[in-house]
């Protein structure tokens, strides 16, 4: 696979601290939230092989094309709008999460819709360029931003304050049967590679998946996975992680670089943060734009001969976030964030018995 | 086409214009602010008003050269740290910043009340640094902030005693604000916080011990020697010395490096017990007599029989008062299975326990000289 297909899954395994996963996962660290970290953990690989070897089949082709080929025009619709919604909202708790932990440690003093407004004003420039500028998008930010936080994760694990017995405390609660939630929570971390469903149209020469590429994501994914429960576990103690809000933003409060032009990490990683969820919810959206693109289409809505249709996507996309932002509290924003993800595992079973059909369909 | 590039044109304007409403809407600019160093909170015998929050401020000066070192103060009493701080904002022409408060003291009064209330405020508020020196203030908080050792300069503020690159020091315990709330919420690791004594001319600061509280008992303070003992175990210290006083010969030893493991031992057979490594090098650093390097694994002996006793006696001593600031108990947490409460096990368990201390000193050289 090119690098392209890599920094997708990639985008989704650092941006997971700004979807609520890691707080799923820390309230379920006593109700068996290591076994379901280790099934989701074979359960996403396994559903990024699949997808990539689906989309291997169909050179240059997204999702939306291929189920106008070989199914009826209503389902078509129907599930192509259903992902979007999914895709969308997706994106949408990238966003508010984000614009909740700006308001709260940056920029206290600035209202919270306008926080979200210049987020937006960002995103719809981003979302409406073609595929291939967002593909390279996302590339030079996250060229630029992973030193940084292969920085902090080193940081974290040499930390002196890091109290491996938390960790080991953590262990001890192995033999708690997995729950649902938190499976659903951990998978969020693999599920990048299904942004495809799109980008798979610009990767037009034949190509296969291999060992190696998987290789490579299984090891990054798990990497990821175990950083984003472990460490803030080892740094703000077993029980007492529980009542912290965000784990994350707290665990990089509580590192220190002493010869760093900024000695708070907190600072330092909000900053990176905001670029990574910045291209979490650009694909996501851009995902959702492409594909409502695909199923609705009003010709004549016309502006100097110009189309106005995804300008009128986007202005719900505006009105959609920023009711959220300003009805949603904290603790529902994570309530609804968990019911979006176990939402979202099920529905990979919509999504491969897709696959299944549109490759017996095609017949490949 | 020439539509679609004044659109994006046009986009990019806005959205680069936008960049200016961002910093007009939370930012004050600096000569509005003044810059808290420090926070203390005493504890008032007032019923109503128990808390008393002192907070050090720095004097914005224009050239460093001549302002010297310039704080200001401000006290206040109230019936939560919250209140007072809000109240105190009002005796300040500037708005109070606690982005760069490092050190948090509380009085040692208050050490006989509860402290999860203030606790909480520290760790719930957004601007204060979870990485934050706590430590306890004797006589009490508002004596140690007012002191103002002659060796200070603008700014330093009591944070160079605690973080690792300034004062190097065995006697000093460094908590994190961030530790201290782990240790206070989690069972089987119990908070430790050191003490800042000022003197009474208020000119010298002085930390060499600390405190230990341990939950729903009464703090109990360790002398200089034994908090020396207790870093070198939790803390791994390196800048450590050694006193060997044997037949006449008495001699330091300075601590390069230092390490300590331990390891639960409950198999069914033996008495439960802990058994506890820590290899030590070093060098000599003073001697009433003239050193004979052949004799060097002698001298090791000694000071490893003579650490032996010491680390044995603190522990035990640990041991009765049912403290646990090293967190065996946590360690008895993370190795043992969770199919049963076994932070109750080890309540039962650790009264009893035996120690088992094996202390290896090599002394490297005699130093300079022999």
């Amino acid at each position: 696979m090119n690098r392209y297909f890599i920094y997708l899954v990639f985008v989704n395994m650092v941006a997971n601290v700004v979807a609520s996963v890691p707080k799923i996962l820390i309230s379920q660290r006593s109700e068996g939230a290591l076994l379901s970290m280790i099934i989701s953990y074979i359960l996403g690989l396994v559903f990024c092989y699949l997808c990539a070897r689906f989309f291997n089949l169909f050179p240059g082709e997204g999702l939306p094309d291929l189920t106008k080929k070989y199914m009826p025009r209503w389902f078509s619709f129907v599930i192509l709008f259903v992902i979007a919604v999914t895709w969308y909202i997706a994106g949408l708790i990238t966003l508010v999460t984000f614009s909740f932990l700006l308001k709260r440690f940056l920029t206290p003093d600035m209202p919270l819709s306008w926080i979200t407004i210049t987020f937006l004003l960002f995103l719809t420039y981003g979302i409406l360029l073609n595929s291939k500028s967002v593909l390279y998008t996302v590339e030079f930010v996250l060229i630029c931003s992973l030193p940084f936080v292969f920085i902090i994760t080193i940081k974290a694990y040499t930390s002196h304050e890091l109290n491996w017995d938390f960790i080991g405390e953590s262990l001890m609660y192995i033999h708690n049967p997995p729950s649902f939630t938190a499976i659903s929570a951990s998978a969020y971390l693999l599920l990048g590679g299904f942004n495809l469903i799109i980008f798979n149209r610009l990767f037009k020469k034949k190509q296969q998946i291999n060992w190696k590429n998987m290789l490579f994501i299984a090891l990054i994914g798990g990497t990821a996975l175990v950083t984003t429960y472990f460490i803030p576990i080892g740094m703000l103690g077993f029980d007492a992680v529980g009542d912290v809000v965000y784990p994350w933003i707290t665990t990089s409060d509580s590192l220190r670089l002493e010869f760093f032009i900024v000695e708070r990490v907190i600072y330092i990683f909000l900053l990176l943060y905001l670029a990574i969820s910045f291209l979490s919810v650009l694909i996501h959206w851009h995902v959702t734009l492409e594909l409502l693109k695909s199923i609705i289409w009003f010709k004549k809505f016309q502006l100097k001969k110009r189309n106005l249709t995804p300008y009128l996507f986007l202005s719900f996309f505006w009105v959609a976030s920023l009711i959220a932002v300003s009805y949603l509290t904290e603790y529902h924003l994570i309530q609804y964030s968990s019911y979006f993800l176990n939402f979202l595992l099920c529905s990979f079973v919509v999504m491969f018995s897709l696959f299944l059909f549109i490759k017996r369909r095609a017949k490949v | 086409m020439s539509v679609i590039c004044t659109g994006r044109r046009l986009m990019a304007i806005i959205v680069s214009l936008s960049l200016i409403l961002q910093s007009g809407c939370g930012f004050k600019d600096i000569d509005k602010r003044v810059f808290v160093l420090s926070i203390g909170v005493d504890h008032t015998d007032n019923e109503e008003r128990p808390y008393k929050v002192i907070l050090k401020l720095a004097i914005p000066t224009g050239s460093l050269r001549e302002s010297g070192t310039e704080f200001t103060y401000l006290t206040k009493e109230s019936e939560s740290i919250a209140s007072a701080i809000r109240l105190l904002k009002t005796h300040a022409d500037k708005e109070l910043d606690f982005g760069h408060a490092k050190v948090i003291v509380f009085g040692e009064d208050l050490l006989h009340h509860d402290l999860t209330e203030i606790a909480d405020f520290f760790v719930r508020r957004r601007d204060i640094q979870r990485v934050s020196w706590v430590a306890v203030g004797s006589p009490n908080a508002e004596g140690v902030l007012k002191t103002q050792p002659s060796s200070e300069k603008a700014g330093s503020a009591l944070f160079n005693l605690f973080d690792q690159n300034g004062v190097e020091s065995a006697y000093i315990v460094s908590t994190y604000l961030f530790d201290f709330r782990r240790r206070m919420i989690e069972t089987g690791f119990d908070p430790i916080l050191p003490v800042l004594s000022s003197s009474n001319d208020k000119k010298k600061i002085v930390v060499n011990s600390s405190i230990l509280f341990a939950k729903n008992k009464h703090p109990f303070k360790l002398s200089p020697r034994e908090t020396k003992f207790y870093n070198l175990l939790a803390n791994n210290t390196q800048k450590l010395d050694l006193i060997v006083n044997r037949d006449d010969l008495i001699y330091t030893i300075a601590v390069d490096t230092a390490k300590t493991k331990y390891k639960l031992v409950t198999n069914t057979k033996n008495k439960p017990g802990i058994k506890l490594d820590v290899s030590v090098k070093g060098i000599i650093e003073e001697s009433n007599k003239q050193m004979d390097p052949s004799q060097l694994s002698t001298y090791s002996k000694y000071a490893s029989e003579m650490a032996k006793k010491e680390i044995t006696e603190l522990l035990k001593k640990l041991q009765e008062y049912d403290a646990d600031p090293i967190g065996f108990g946590l360690r008895y947490k993370a190795t043992r299975l969770h199919t049963r409460d076994t932070f109750k096990e080890w309540e039962e368990l650790y009264p009893e326990l035996a120690f088992d201390v094996n202390v290896n000193v090599s002394i490297m050289s005699t130093g300079i000289i022999e």
